[in-house]
């Protein structure tokens, strides 16, 4: 059968085609309205293109993308099974809400990065956990101690902070422990205190001396936690209703 | 050069047929998405292939799983080259968004390695040039849209400009002199899905740190 576009369905892929490159979400609904037709003229132009529906092409756009990321990000990112870390992780965010957090940010070269960034994501969830090495943050306020987070790191050969490192975070660590807070701990060292985490998540350890992916690894796995946080409290937000 | 629409449809089509390893023929393209035979035919030209065979090849080979360490090394030797070559010039960095994470992190390792690293402004570019001091600005920012003043303002001054978004089509990526795409995943809260793009990003510029030092120490 000759799976010929027409004039009206060029216009659609075109739309959908503008979507795709600025990188941007478009459901069925949204392409039909902006271009003035049916949702079952936006499906059967989606079906000459060869997939099944529009289901399917979006699917295959997304997968494509995170394939193509694939080539650079660690294949290994946490030393124990990524799901089963990725599900404590977003357990352990599901006690934040309500409560004093904070991400502990000791260092420059990774603590910092990391609390920054997890700082930033979990407010967009209403989360609000702050980038700390202060601790007065361990001192009982107004608000209930929740969930304390810690980066343990060991430096590659070269790097800033290599040697300096013992005892690093111990300190506000212990601190966070007698105030009540849970603490979690994501480590690709080797100290003797992340054992006294509530929760100790394992990072993969690096493979050579010279590219150091445990800051990539830490973020992966935390954005995997918050897409199960987000849909477990979406699963929540429905039993409510 | 601008492609007209039907040229896009073609790119778009053969471009997803090579992803699933397939290279497809002109009447099958055509067929497809409805653009006459001749005006197929014509776009592997119009793209700077030699024919359609040279087109649909290279663009299969592009895709397949075992060329994409060999296409991530290609990329992070060239942005180490540039590196290397602003070794005794500043290097100013710019971020925005998620991403942002990485000004500090440059900070830190670029000068680990000694090259002359610092956070971009406008006062910053000024003062570099009105010394004639040649620079490069580094970019990252995951839309390619909210640092295109930057990215304008470095371009007017002759400093080199490496973009790392999200795209190839971007204000930002068509402006800059290396450009390089790492895929993200936007979605809304309430249906969040994993966004690897500043992990992506942290993983790129790691390989070229050792490609960087690696090319160091070959010269010496």
């Amino acid at each position: 059968m000759a799976q010929r576009l027409s004039p009206l369905e060029r216009q659609i892929m075109q739309s959908l085609v503008a979507h795709i490159s600025q990188n941007e979400e478009v459901s069925l609904t949204e392409l039909a309205e902006e271009c003035h037709v049916s949702k079952s003229s936006v499906v059967k132009m989606v079906q000459k293109l060869g997939y099944r529906g529009f289901e399917d092409l979006t699917y295959n756009v997304r997968f494509n993308a995170q394939t193509s990321t694939g080539m650079l990000l660690p294949r290994v990112v946490t030393a124990d099974p990524v799901d089963r870390a990725a599900d404590a992780l977003a357990a352990c965010l599901a006690r934040c809400p309500g409560h004093r957090n904070f991400i502990f940010s000791g260092d420059r070269r990774c603590g910092a990065l990391i609390a920054s960034y997890m700082s930033r994501k979990l407010a967009m969830f209403d989360i609000f956990a702050p980038p700390s090495y202060d601790y007065a943050l361990t001192v009982p306020g107004s608000l209930p101690c929740g969930v304390a987070f810690f980066c343990f790191h060991k430096e590659l050969p070269g790097r800033s902070l290599r040697g300096q490192q013992e005892g690093y975070g111990e300190g506000m660590f212990s601190a966070a422990r007698e105030a009540g807070f849970y603490t979690v701990a994501l480590s690709d060292a080797d100290n003797r205190i992340q054992e006294e985490a509530d929760l100790l998540l394992r990072i993969a350890p690096n493979e050579g001396p010279d590219v150091d992916l445990y800051a990539a690894r830490v973020i992966m796995l935390f954005e995997m936690a918050l897409a199960r946080f987000a849909r477990r409290r979406g699963g929540d937000d429905g039993s409510h209703r | 050069m601008g492609l007209t629409d039907s040229e896009k449809c073609v790119y778009a089509y053969v471009r997803s047929q090579a992803k699933a390893g397939k290279r497809p023929t002109i009447d099958e393209v055509a067929q497809r998405t409805g653009v006459a035979r001749s005006s197929v035919a014509r776009v592997a030209k119009r793209l700077g292939y030699k024919g359609w065979k040279d087109f649909t090849l290279q663009l299969e080979r592009y895709f397949r799983p075992e060329e994409h360490d060999d296409a991530v090394a290609d990329s992070t030797n060239l942005v180490a080259d540039v590196l290397v070559r602003y070794r005794d010039q500043p290097i100013l960095i710019d971020a925005i968004g998620d991403v942002e994470i990485c000004v500090d992190y440059l900070l830190l390792r670029l000068g680990e390695l000694g090259l002359r690293a610092m956070v971009y402004g406008r006062g910053v570019a000024e003062s570099l040039a009105s010394s004639n001091e040649r620079a490069v600005l580094l970019l990252l920012n995951e839309s390619g849209m909210a640092l295109m003043p930057a990215c304008l303002f470095a371009a007017e001054r002759g400093f080199e400009v490496i973009a790392i978004t999200a795209s190839h089509d971007t204000p930002i990526s068509k402006l800059a002199d290396v450009n390089v795409v790492i895929k993200n995943n936007k979605s809304n809260v309430a249906a969040y899905e994993p966004n690897y793009f500043t992990a992506g990003a942290l993983s790129y510029l790691e390989r070229v740190m050792a490609a960087f030092a690696n090319a160091v120490r070959q010269r010496s």
